[in-house]
């Protein structure tokens, strides 16, 4: 994109929630593609491309467990590591077309990517696995080759702290009730 | 054939885990990110310094005593799959 020259509303939100995350690296802090929901405690983190159901999934686990999920931030939450080594989620205002957000901010539990399939399944990654996919959804404008290294330190910063997830859809909505039985429910 | 890294390709260590990630400017040539395997990482520390492929030769044979012939011929293929995608351009290339 040549400077001073922004095609529509959406790059130029998308520009700028990126040079946003610049701004943030240094502090140890980045934006993410993923929803941010959470529940009493926790924060979660579902990351996915566009049109692969992040929302939808959200949306149902809303509507089947009622009053024990919030949205912090339907598209683009704010990621901080913290010196007591949680990673805290925060609302950001890129919140996704739904406009959802609002809820508090909350440490951060899981992160899960989320992929369509024939049948549903979830299975926590190794470091490793993770690694690829992470980095896909981490926002930043990538200008400079700063930036880059201090993404990179940041995604090794939050692997470290966290467990994460491939989760795949195989349907609406038992791939949702698997989702909260094997990870979500809290006793 | 000679090669060196394309300008605006970075190499990361995310858990030690590498990667060779664009900058924005060097997206629209080489658009991808790759994982390094062992050789490749090596190659790309030999390939910013200047160096070509021959002191991973030497370096995988001393360690893995497997013929010199058939790690070059892994390095070549190596080479030529970075050259590929982009990460890599010729030596005489700007």
């Amino acid at each position: 994109m040549r400077s001073g020259f922004v095609r529509s509303a959406q790059m130029e939100s998308s520009f700028l929630c990126a040079k946003c995350s610049d701004v943030l690296l240094p502090e140890q802090c980045c934006l993410i593609h993923a929803a941010a929901f959470r529940d009493r405690e926790h924060a979660y983190l579902l990351a996915a491309d566009p049109g692969v159901g992040k929302s939808t999934q959200v949306r149902t686990l809303q509507e089947l467990y009622p009053g024990e999920f919030s949205v912090i931030c339907g598209d683009r939450p704010a990621l901080k590591l913290t010196d007591d080594g949680r990673v805290m989620v925060h609302m950001t205002p890129w919140n996704g077309k739904e406009n959802w957000g609002g809820a508090p901010a909350a440490p951060l539990s899981d992160l899960i990517f989320l992929k369509r399939g024939e049948s549903s399944s979830l299975r926590q990654l190794t470091v490793r696995e993770a690694v690829l996919p992470l980095w896909s959804s981490l926002i930043h404008t990538a200008e400079m080759e700063e930036g880059i290294r201090q993404a990179a330190e940041f995604a090794t910063g939050l692997l470290s702290r966290i467990r994460t997830w491939e989760f795949v859809n195989g349907g609406i909505p038992d791939s949702s009730k698997m989702l909260y039985e094997q990870l979500l429910r809290r006793e | 054939m000679t090669y060196k890294c394309r300008p605006g390709i970075v190499r990361v260590k995310i858990c030690g885990e590498y990667l060779l990630t664009p900058t924005r400017a060097a997206s629209e040539a080489c658009p991808k990110v790759l994982r390094l395997s062992i050789m490749k990482a090596a190659l790309w520390e030999e390939l910013e310094k200047g160096h070509d492929g021959s002191v991973v030769v030497r370096a995988f044979h001393a360690l893995s005593r497997k013929p010199e012939e058939e790690i070059r011929k892994k390095v070549d293929q190596a080479l030529t799959e970075l050259y590929e995608g982009g990460f890599i351009i010729r030596a005489d290339e700007n």
